[in-house]
């Protein structure tokens, strides 16, 4: 097994604090055992275990994106997982600026941060947890409702422009989500998530699963409103196109470690590791 | 004057039964549950709910606590719907005025404790009076959680996020939420509760009251309390108060134009007030504050 | 529950002589709701045979059901005539939604007046008093009261749809129903197959679905609830004319439970109707049809598997099967817990 290619970061002259700081994340699916270390991508003989995550360590600054491409049993769904409390991580810590380690919040600190701070965009709706029931503008106004906003009008006002600005027809505002196709519920949970600006924006397989024309647009419109996001963003995708659309920085895993990590554009250009090469090298062009 | 001790009240009434139908222990219960309530406004405070000869769902909570608050001295008064006269309030009032030895009534203004189904008493009450009322779903957020658990949770939080949404919800789309009777409470601008069945012109007089207010919900087994002079705000978004009912016509028995009436027949125009002893009194000419 | 009700007493000791008036003594009143529930839930009005099958189950009400479908599928069937409101003689009508309907309310017997404290006076205990009490009769005709036809009343649904600005959901199209032991429910029933399945409801399932149901709800009023006597008639053999061959007590309500009509707030209108007159069968059907009818889920349930859930003879019938010998397949499962799949 080939080690993990890193290579030298950029020079960060007096770099910002990171929004979001992960050490030696690990997740393991199974009992696990005393001589449970498995080569990467396979389970532990002992005990049968799945090493998810394996030691996973990575920052996000404030304005960046980083996107974590790999395919699936990588271990990027579950790393986003933990980080969106989904799953609760077997070791290791996710500094969230303002919350402290996410990982150790209580329930409490949870709502906190999930309400607040923390918004996804995820392709299961129910999973980013929205509402098909409650109409587009009530999901979109939740992360208001939630921090205390008390007066109607101003807040359908805000759902109103930002619904509209992710090109959901007004007339169609107050529709129950379940009647909107898959292309305007990705817009509805952009308009969810950056109504309030996150410090903390995750976004798992945006577009996947939407027809391909709608990808286009979707995508175009993701990348406007990630260059005004001024928190951490962690794009999680199979698919290296998305990633180098909209990621400054890329992780790329395998089998629960990362094997590779630098700037998009020269993970593309000049890809180091083998497994990288092969992603790379697989891309439809 | 000092109270009759237990024994003496036994000795006096000299009954097989226990004194207003309850045993002790579950007249204890009871009354550890409204304390605890008190202490806590507007939350919900479980208690072992007994089998009272009136079914779960009739208003078996109110009636425990009514039977665990009431003495001999008390005048009880017992309505439904605002009538003294339905059958079952009937039938409660003779319950509790047989075995408690209590004398009952009609009149709000003698009465020193009320037990009430879906209505609140026209007549503004005093701090010496006990209003009581039978409490079918206490749970606030049952339409919008479905898990119980959840909903503890959320109340321990105070996150009533759920309730808003479905509150913003029904705003955008109806112009109003939907809901008639019930309209969820804010109290003590902290804890969301269920105000009981009450119209909406009534939730709109719960706050700032001289007296308590008990709510017992039996099937589900919760007591919730209101004590005097606490703040109580319907749900609502400050720029969209909550609109009392309309209605169609002045009441044709008293002439009221500001009581809670009721149409007798849908679409037949005569108008009641459904308060039948605050529309007594305005009758018979008295001074009932409308 | 009855706001107008007043509590006269001579009103109260009307009603309850209609008990006695059925023809049993006072003191025992018989089982005669039981029968009724019986004859309801096999969908077969029969009180001998029900009151037969009790006897034989040892008082088994799922086993009687089942005794009691069972011999009805023996004989030979003919199709009835609709049933015609013009012939229901009515015995009971309330409504808790206005305190006048255009009809008048009719207290009857109703069963709040019941006592909910054990009695432990002189009861006559022989067997066939007990059972038998009120023979097959109906629970008398007040007669004498002057107690109108069941068209004579109208209905509380058509004054809700009638009256301006009251938005009330549209009910599928009516038709004909399949008789449910005849023909499967199908994945797409219509109403009167919904209708038909609810009115042979286990009665235990059906208060259970009604009660979880009606916890979501914002409202869920009765209407109106009727306790009546329809003429079963069945053409003549020979000259085809209608002949009356049976007088099956009916209850029936109507529920108006709140809806989304038109974007607005509004009513669905819920219908229930059982054979017999346990009330609560009826009420509880109508809770059903009417969240079913605002397209909400009972008690998180789609409307297949709550009508499977009220199915009384499927559901016994699968829980007693646990009773059945599962030495094979049990032994498979243990199987699988011992020897999980060892690693790869």
């Amino acid at each position: 097994m080939t080690a993990a290619v890193a290579r030298p970061a950029a020079p960060a002259l007096r770099a910002p604090a990171p929004v979001l700081a992960v050490r030696g994340l690990r997740k393991r699916y199974g009992p696990g055992c005393p001589r449970c270390s498995p080569p990467v991508g396979e389970r532990c003989e002992a005990c049968g275990s799945v090493h998810a995550v394996r030691d996973v360590s990575f920052e996000v600054g404030p304005g960046e994106v980083l996107g974590i491409v790999g395919e699936s049993g990588s271990g990027k769904t579950t790393l986003l997982r933990c980080l969106r409390l989904d799953l609760d991580a077997d070791s290791g810590t996710a500094s969230l600026e303002g919350h402290g380690d996410l990982l150790r919040l209580d329930a409490v600190g949870r709502r906190r941060a999930l309400s607040g701070s923390v918004a996804m965009v995820h392709q299961d709706d129910v999973a980013a947890g929205l509402h098909p029931q409650l109409s587009a503008g009530a999901n979109v106004a939740e992360r208001l409702l939630a921090a205390g906003e008390r007066e109607f009008a101003p807040v359908r006002e805000r759902c109103g422009r930002i619904l509209s600005r992710m090109e959901v027809g007004r007339e169609r505002h107050d529709d129950p989500l379940s009647t909107y196709s898959g292309g305007m519920r990705q817009r509805t949970q952009l308009a969810r998530a950056l109504i309030r600006p996150p410090r903390l924006l995750l976004l798992d397989e945006p577009t996947t699963g939407l027809d391909p024309s709608v990808q286009a647009t979707v995508l175009a419109l993701i990348a406007d409103l990630l260059e005004e996001v001024e928190g951490g963003t962690v794009l999680v995708s199979h698919d290296f196109d998305v990633v180098s659309l909209l990621a400054d920085r890329v992780l790329v895993m395998r089998g629960g470690a990362v094997v590779e990590e630098g700037l998009t554009d020269a993970v593309l250009e000049d890809p180091r590791h083998p497994y990288t090469r092969l992603l790379v090298a697989s891309r439809l062009r | 004057m000092r109270p009759p001790t237990v024994a003496e009240l036994a000795a006096r009434h000299a009954r097989s039964a226990p004194y207003a139908y309850l045993d002790e222990r579950s007249k204890r219960e009871v009354r550890r549950a409204i304390l605890k309530a008190l202490c806590i406004p507007g939350r919900q405070v479980p208690f072992a709910s007994r089998e009272m000869p009136i079914a779960r769902g009739w208003g078996s909570g109110g009636l425990q606590v009514t039977l665990s608050c009431v003495g001999p001295g008390d005048v009880v008064k017992v309505i439904d719907q605002g009538d003294d006269g339905s059958f079952n309030a009937a039938a409660m009032r003779e319950l509790i005025g047989s075995s408690a030895d209590a004398r009952t009534t009609t009149r709000t203004a003698e009465a020193t404790l009320i037990q009430s189904r879906h209505r609140i008493p026209e007549l503004p009450l005093r701090a010496d009076q006990l209003l009581i009322l039978q409490l079918p779903h206490p749970e606030p957020l049952r339409r919008v959680v479905s898990d119980p658990r959840r909903a503890a949770r959320l109340h321990e939080a105070g996150d009533y996020t759920a309730a808003w949404l479905d509150l913003y919800d029904d705003e955008a789309r109806h112009g109003a939420p939907r809901s008639g009777a019930d309209h969820p409470v804010l109290v003590d601008r902290r804890a969301l509760a269920s105000p009981s069945p009450v119209p909406r012109h009534d939730v709109l007089r719960l706050s700032d009251r001289p007296h308590p207010i008990l709510l017992g919900a039996g099937r589900l087994e919760r007591i919730v309390a209101i004590p005097p002079h606490t703040d109580v705000r319907p749900l609502a978004f400050d720029d969209r108060p909550l609109r009392p009912e309309a209605f169609g016509g002045s009441c044709s028995r008293c002439g009221s134009e500001t009581s809670y009436r009721v149409e007798r027949e849908l679409g037949g125009g005569r108008w009641e007030c459904s308060d039948t002893d605050a529309c007594a009194e305005r009758r018979r000419g008295r001074e009932a504050p409308t | 529950m009855y706001a107008t009700v007043q509590a006269s007493e001579r009103l109260i000791a009307a009603s309850r002589s209609l008990i006695g008036a059925a023809g049993a003594p006072a003191t025992a009143p018989g089982l005669e709701l039981l029968r009724d529930q019986v004859c309801a839930e096999a969908g077969v009005w029969a009180p001998e045979a029900a009151a037969r099958a009790l006897r034989q189950a040892r008082g088994d009400v799922g086993r009687a059901v089942t005794l009691v479908r069972v011999w009805a599928a023996t004989l030979p069937a003919h199709a009835a005539e609709p049933c015609d409101d013009a012939s229901v003689r009515i015995t009971r009508r309330v409504s808790a939604a206005f305190a006048d309907i255009p009809g008048g309310q009719w207290l009857g017997s109703s069963p709040d007046f019941d006592s909910r404290l054990l009695d432990w006076g002189e009861a006559d205990e022989s067997p066939a008093a007990v059972l038998d009490g009120a023979g097959g009769a109906a629970n008398g005709d007040p007669a004498g009261t002057g107690a109108p036809r069941r068209t004579a009343l109208g209905r509380v649904g058509g004054l809700l749809r009638a009256a301006p600005g009251v938005g009330v959901a549209e009910p599928r199209d009516p038709g004909d129903g399949p008789d449910p032991f005849d023909e499967p429910l199908g994945s797409n029933p219509t109403r009167e197959a919904r209708q038909a399945a609810l009115a042979r409801g286990e009665t235990g399932a059906l208060v259970a679905l009604a009660n979880v149901a009606l916890a979501g709800r914002r409202e869920a009023v009765a209407g109106e609830l009727c306790v009546g006597v329809a003429e079963l008639c069945v053409p003549h053999p020979r000259s085809g004319r209608p002949v009356r061959v049976a007088e099956v007590p009916v209850s029936e309500a109507t529920v108006c439970g709140d809806a989304e009509v038109d974007g607005t707030a509004g009513f669905a209108l819920g219908f229930g109707i059982s054979a017999g007159r346990v009330e609560r069968r009826a009420l509880a059907a109508a809770v059903i049809d009417a969240t079913l009818e605002a397209g909400a889920p009972v008690g998180g349930l789609a409307e297949l598997p709550a009508l499977a859930a009220v199915d009384g003879l499927a559901t016994s019938g699968f829980v007693d099967h646990l009773r059945l010998p599962h030495f094979a397949s049990f032994a498979s499962y243990l199987d699988r817990v011992r020897n999980p799949e060892g690693p790869r």
